[in-house]
């Protein structure tokens, strides 16, 4: 979804260097998991949100909809749980931010980017291709979940809703993790990529300007979000 | 050379092997042809050959295969294709990035090639399989026989010593095909080694390549005869069951140039109609359209007598099924017989559809268990035991050896022969020639019908081989025959 199409302009995100995006995407799904002032976490999310709507992505109401009834029914279970409606919202607003961060970054980074910035990168072989692995995981699962999508509408009405998610969606896309590492791997080495050698690279991509802004942006509303979280404890 | 000697592959958990004792030399200069039904192991014998066995697949192997002296598998993967390039069956598999060029610069950046001469290599090899306007588009919007050719023209980049070819043929229109055959004889001319794995040993009756025939686990140099395939009788007239009027159709913005416009005709009961066309012109797209999961910017769908093109309701349409190129899409259940079970109306039309294709001995397999081709029967049969009206079918003789492909031709004969109505996309002129009664023929977002040998109004040269390709006489590295 959030990928260029041939002819269409590229977004802000789009143009950040493959690193800029690594931090920023880990960086702030990891940062929320220690996170627990509801208000801190706002924060995040209110950029997090802000950036995906900078990408302008085709959201219809049905989607809205069902996306928000999944975030009500897992802030109804904490609170069933806890008891405690601070903790439903702090463990819903974390979930939220750490699902957006890392496939909105990844999204936006183009698989030859991120492996001519991998390769570049001093870490050992084994660490470079669990990144490669982990970052190209929701691109290819976001197209794997478009065309799934498609198809279970072959069956239209005639199967329950539960049935069409569970056999149309779940199940294959079950398939489909438990099939992504070997695929991958077989692609990269059919092709002669090996983690440990020297490559050349087409286009490399420039570390510019505006992603020491986005660093700089982003390290200080964490500051901000550090402050509300433990200087007023 | 590759030389193999006494090859034995067993995959864990089966009792008999797949390959057994096989004795082989594929020779610089050399095509070879590997023909073989389903499950013979064709694909066993171009993963071992390459390493894939036993470096990725696990499997017993035994015996040697030696890759100019070098053993590929005890040499790591990448290294070995380096000098032997693979093309997947399954060619979404291989893709990487997302985006032609990439795909392209992947293997070039990978082997150490100096940026400036990227650029050169790409435009060529993409010139090498007629693919130059793909190089912009992003891969996951080509359709299968363009996909294929973006990665042929990856490989051949790469200018390696010994290509193996899995079915490359598969989702190439007749244009692609020509220009592809052509290149790898140019190819073998220039000394490369290459063994092609294909189910339709005609295409190469031109060219010369050594077939062999493997059964059984080993390799024969005497190939069967083709069986016959009886054409698609004609069944009674009755009611339209698909009708397209003045449809236009685009992907992306509204006011963007259309992939279809005033798309009309009409499929009716009894009646077997084939849909022809170039890689990309659009024939999965009214598939996909004529089921209602595209909306048509303008025009009339009517399917069964259910008006789908505005789709305000994601309804189904019970009397109509399609069966896509990409068979893992459509299949859900746990088993065999439950996939089929799930549209059938009774147990009796599972079983009756289940014997037709030959599918009945894995009834009680996972369906993602099976090859290709028999997952291809499997939609098929499917598909049919909800007793549709009109059944769509895209590329159904992909991955389908002689003998499966005379069971589908068969049972498809049965169901126009009692009123069932047929459309079908194909690239196969044999498959073409049984189902198609008519023909119609999608060029530049039109469809023109076949009347008297000949398309009305389509150019004379969309349907003919192009002459000798001059540009498949030098090598992507510029060096001649």
């Amino acid at each position: 979804m959030m990928q260029r199409i041939a002819g269409t302009p590229a977004r802000f995100l789009h143009g950040l260097h493959p690193l800029t995006k690594v931090i920023l995407g880990c960086g702030i799904g990891i940062y929320a998991l220690f996170l627990k002032n509801p208000h801190a976490l706002a924060i995040l999310l209110f950029f997090v949100v802000g950036v995906v709507a900078s990408l302008r992505p085709r959201l219809s109401l049905p989607r809205v909809v069902a996306l928000l009834s999944v975030l009500l029914a897992f802030a109804a279970a904490n609170f069933l749980v806890a008891q405690d409606p601070a903790h439903a919202v702090t463990y819903t607003l974390r979930l939220v931010v750490f699902l957006l961060a890392i496939p909105l970054f990844s999204l936006t980074t183009s698989a030859s980017d991120l492996a001519a910035f991998l390769s570049r990168l001093p870490v050992p072989p084994g660490v470079m291709v669990s990144l490669l692995l982990m970052w190209r995981f929701f691109p290819t699962l976001a197209e794997e979940v478009r065309r799934l999508r498609l198809f279970v509408h072959l069956w239209g009405k005639s199967w329950p809703l539960t049935k069409r998610i569970y056999r149309g969606l779940v199940v294959p896309l079950v398939f489909y993790v438990f099939d992504y590492s070997e695929r991958l791997t077989l692609a990269l080495e059919l092709r002669g990529f090996s983690p440990g050698l020297a490559r050349s690279c087409r286009q490399f991509p420039a570390f510019r300007l505006r992603d020491g802004l986005m660093l700089t942006a982003v390290v200080c509303l964490m500051g901000l979000c550090g402050v509300l979280e433990w200087a007023r404890r | 050379m590759i030389d193999v000697r006494g090859l034995c592959v067993r995959y864990p958990n089966q009792p008999i092997p797949t390959l057994r004792g096989l004795d082989a030399e594929f020779r610089q200069g050399e095509t070879t042809l590997l023909l073989g039904p389903t499950g013979s192991g064709k694909s066993t014998l171009a993963f071992a050959l390459c390493g894939v066995i036993p470096q990725l697949l696990k499997a017993d192997v035994s015996g040697s295969v030696r890759i100019l002296g070098r053993s590929p598998w005890e040499t790591p993967l990448w290294r070995t294709c380096r000098t032997l390039g693979f093309l997947l069956q399954d060619v979404n598999a291989m893709a990487f990035t997302e985006r032609v060029e990439d795909e392209i610069a992947f293997g070039l950046e990978n082997a150490c090639v100096a940026p400036q001469a990227m650029e050169t290599l790409i435009e060529r090899a993409l010139n090498f399989v007629n693919a130059k306007q793909l190089r912009g588009r992003l891969l996951r919007t080509l359709s299968s026989g363009e996909l294929q050719r973006v990665m042929i023209a990856a490989l051949l980049a790469l200018d390696q010593r010994f290509l193996i070819l899995d079915e490359p043929c598969a989702y190439l229109d007749q244009q692609s095909r020509g220009v592809l055959l052509d290149l790898l004889g140019a190819l073998a001319d220039q000394g490369k080694s290459l063994v092609v794995i294909e189910h339709r040993p005609e295409l190469f009756r031109t060219t010369g390549v050594r077939p062999f025939y493997l059964h059984q686990g080993r390799l024969s140099s005497q190939t069967p005869s083709q069986e016959s395939l009886a054409p698609v009788p004609k069944g009674p007239p009755g009611r339209v069951c698909l009708r397209f009027e003045d449809v236009e159709f685009g992907y992306g913005d509204a006011d963007g140039f259309p992939l279809l416009s005033q798309v009309s005709f009409e499929v009716a009961s009894g009646e077997s109609v084939v849909l022809r066309g170039a890689n990309g012109s659009g024939k999965t797209t009214v598939f996909l359209l004529a089921m209602g999961l595209l909306c048509p910017r303008k025009g009339t769908i009517v399917v069964c007598d259910i008006p789908v093109g505005a789709r305000a309701s994601k309804r189904r349409i019970p009397d109509a099924t399609l069966v896509l190129q990409w068979p893992q899409a459509q299949l859900f259940m746990p088993t065999v017989w439950e996939e089929v079970r799930v549209r059938a109306s009774d147990d009796e039309a599972v079983g009756e559809e289940l014997e037709f294709l030959a599918l009945e001995p894995l009834k009680d397999r996972h369906p993602r268990s099976l090859s290709m081709g028999q997952m291809r029967r499997l939609t098929l049969a499917a598909a049919l035991a909800a007793r549709p009206r009109l059944l769509l079918l895209d590329e159904p003789s992909v991955g389908q050896d002689d003998r499966s492909l005379k069971l589908m031709i068969r049972r498809l004969s049965r169901f126009v022969g009692e009123g069932g109505a047929l459309l079908s996309a194909t690239h196969d002129e044999r498959v073409a020639a049984v189902l198609g009664q008519r023909e119609l023929f999608l060029e530049k977002g039109t469809i023109h019908e076949r009347k008297g040998g000949r398309y009305e109004g389509v150019h004379g040269d969309s349907l003919c081989l192009p002459a000798v390709v001059e540009c498949a006489r030098g090598s992507i590295h510029g060096k001649g025959p």
